[in-house]
């Protein structure tokens, strides 16, 4: 303790003034000189005199003054046990039936499957491909598409579709280069014309192409696969795997079974017929199948 | 609102209790450990320790010194609270519940009629002192299925004020009255009864004045009895079977607890057992809160005779000490809405 007593210096008091005021407080002020430094200190204290009465039971008060822990449990100081729980609130009366009213409304949307479903577009309660804000404003959008090539002044030159149907008419004032494709084409509407038939758009030439180049497989067995057509059915019969596009399996849209029927599309339609006659009627799986091109199955129908 | 969760024990509660002051909060547990804690911190005090099977009921001495235990090891036992001693042991039969008069004159236990023993209920006198209970019972009141007027087994016991009646509740439904100064002169006559409910009473507790009682029964239903006409007062209603209920002191409050059956429980979802714990008025029958918390059916629930905090024990084992708010005690009810 000396050496305490020599390290820090007292300071010596020189006056205190006690000043009470009207709320209760007390305000003290001390004048003091530190003799270390010589320097002169005012400290000003204000203070609230508080009275605490606790009330004890004096049974209470030698309960847990004198008695000692007893048990193995208690003893066992290594495990904490009693626990703050965080979070819990408490709302009584009015506020309690309001909180739980939201509660059960919120609950009903969840039954009908949907309170996490929020729509990019508007906000609504749906999914952004079902929105009907985002339909109607996509159809006004389309019909004033319409209406301006209307306006155009070439309504003749464009088919239901939206297309173009190209014919020599509108080429031969156009200084566009003509494409070996293209000049096909038009020599096809040009016949068409002669022969006073309607004559084709682009969108149906190319439908018409993509037909050519589109096998048409039925009488499959019902367990055959996708993987089975791309890896068995066409290398067993010369065609290797890189010739074909892909391959579209038929199915029951509920049951998922297998209907028969595949729609395979290969590179082009040199091969698509080469495929036709090679593999119609043959065998595969315990079945015969049969094969043709879509564009000759159509032609056959009408 | 400040919440303690008291963990000790590691199967389900079967009751929990204050002393009288309420300062000292017990819990007993089916593994046979009564806890004593103190109620406003939750510091574990101690445990008592050498019951063999689950702690059924259980009563403290109303100046805190002893604890009497019955237990399903077929015994009822003496402890002293101060140092956690077991004082006595007596093999009487399956215990369902253990009540101490208000005076600490007499204990009364009730036996159920399994495992080979009478079904029956019990007195004896009780030591203030010394803490010990007579050897042989003072009366033993015997289940008579032959009397038309014995409604059932006997099930929970309760001291009404002034050591003037024993209310025994039956597996039946309905609450039966005996004279105490008849019965200890061995006149085993049911001086009145009322038929409440049509399932198992689980829990049968007293007003802090102990002039009436209330019930809480698994058909959902909590009644409060008037002890001295035997009139059915008011009928409480839940929408899933109760386990216990209680009224509490300072404001007319009553709370109930129960949920639904533990075999049902993993079939539905935890927000739809009716685990909450409800917060009624006592006198409007209207439900004012809830305590959200437990996991599975609540299985006792006991208010602080000061009205400050209560405590629930679950079936999981979980004990939690609730502490009330100001808005609790400032609830009002406007009468002319």
């Amino acid at each position: 303790m000396d050496s305490v007593a020599t390290t820090i210096s007292v300071p010596e008091i020189v006056k205190r003034e006690i000043v009470e005021k009207d709320d209760g407080t007390k305000e003290i002020i001390t004048f003091s000189i530190d003799p270390a430094t010589n320097l002169k200190h005012k400290t000003v204290q204000i203070v609230k005199q508080m009275v605490f009465i606790e009330r004890k039971s004096s049974s209470i008060d030698q309960r847990h003054s004198t008695w000692k822990k007893y048990g193995k449990e208690a003893l066992n100081t290594s495990l904490e046990k009693c626990c703050i729980v965080d979070n819990v609130n408490f709302m009584i009366g009015e506020k309690y039936l309001e909180s739980k009213k939201l509660e059960e409304s919120s609950k009903k949307d969840e039954s009908k499957g949907g309170s996490v479903r929020k729509c990019d577009f508007c906000g609504g309660n749906h999914m952004k491909l079902s929105c009907p804000v985002r339909k109607q404003m996509r159809q006004e959008q389309k019909m004033k598409e319409q209406q301006q090539m209307q306006v155009e002044g070439e309504s003749k030159n464009v088919s239901k579709d939206g297309s173009e149907i190209p014919t020599w008419e509108l080429y031969n004032n156009k200084n566009t280069f003509i494409t070996s494709k293209l000049r096909e084409r038009l020599n096809k509407n040009q016949e068409l014309i002669e022969q006073g038939n309607e004559p084709l758009s682009q969108f149906q030439f190319e439908k018409l192409e993509e037909d050519k180049k589109t096998l048409f497989i039925s009488n499959l067995n019902l367990n055959v696969t996708e993987e089975d057509i791309r890896r068995e059915l066409f290398p067993s019969n010369g065609f290797t795997m890189d010739k074909i596009e892909r391959v579209n399996l038929v199915k029951n849209k509920i049951t998922g079974a297998s209907r028969g029927i595949a729609y395979v599309v290969v590179l082009d339609d040199e091969v698509a017929e080469a495929c036709a006659e090679q593999m119609n009627g043959k065998g595969f799986m315990s079945t015969i199948i049969n094969v043709e091109t879509l564009a000759s199955k159509n032609t056959k129908k009408f | 609102m400040r919440v303690l969760n008291l963990v000790l024990h590691t199967r389900n509660l079967n009751q929990v209790k204050y002393n009288k002051e309420g300062d000292l909060l017990f819990t007993a547990a089916a593994e046979g450990i009564v806890g004593v804690w103190n109620a406003f911190t939750g510091e574990l005090l101690g445990t008592l320790e050498g019951n063999e099977g689950t702690v059924n009921g259980m009563a403290a001495t109303t100046d805190s010194r002893f604890m009497i235990t019955g237990s399903g090891d077929a015994t009822l036992r003496t402890w002293s609270l101060q140092t956690g001693e077991n004082l006595q042991k007596y093999e009487l039969g399956y215990v369902n519940s253990v009540a101490i008069s208000p005076d600490n004159e007499y204990v009364a236990c009730a036996i159920s009629p399994i495992m080979g023993f009478e079904g029956s209920v019990q007195i004896y006198k009780l030591n203030k002192e010394t803490g010990e209970i007579s050897e042989k019972p003072i009366t033993t009141l015997k289940y008579d299925p032959e009397n038309k007027e014995n409604l059932g087994f006997y099930g929970k016991l309760g001291f009404s004020y002034e050591n003037k009646y024993l209310f025994v509740s039956t597996n039946d439904g309905s609450v039966l009255r005996f004279k105490l100064d008849e019965l200890l002169n061995g006149e085993h006559k049911i001086d009145n009864y009322i038929k409440v409910h049509k399932e198992v009473i689980m829990d049968l507790q007293f007003s802090p004045d102990l002039t009436y009682l209330i019930t809480a029964s698994r058909d959902r239903f909590s009644k409060i009895i008037d002890v001295e006409s035997m009139d059915l007062i008011k009928t409480y209603e839940n929408m899933y079977p109760l386990n216990t209920a209680c009224i509490t002191p300072i404001k007319d409050f009553v709370l109930m607890g129960g949920g639904q059956d533990a075999k049902s429980v993993t079939t539905t979802d935890s927000k739809h057992g009716g685990f909450e714990i409800k917060l009624l008025h006592k006198i409007f029958n209207n439900e004012i809160s809830e305590f959200k918390g437990h996991f599975g059916p609540v299985v006792s629930v006991a208010v602080n005779p000061q009205g400050t905090s209560f405590t629930s024990g679950g079936q999981d084992g979980t004990v939690r000490v609730w502490f009330f708010e100001p808005t609790y005690f400032d609830y009002t009810v406007d009468i002319s809405e």
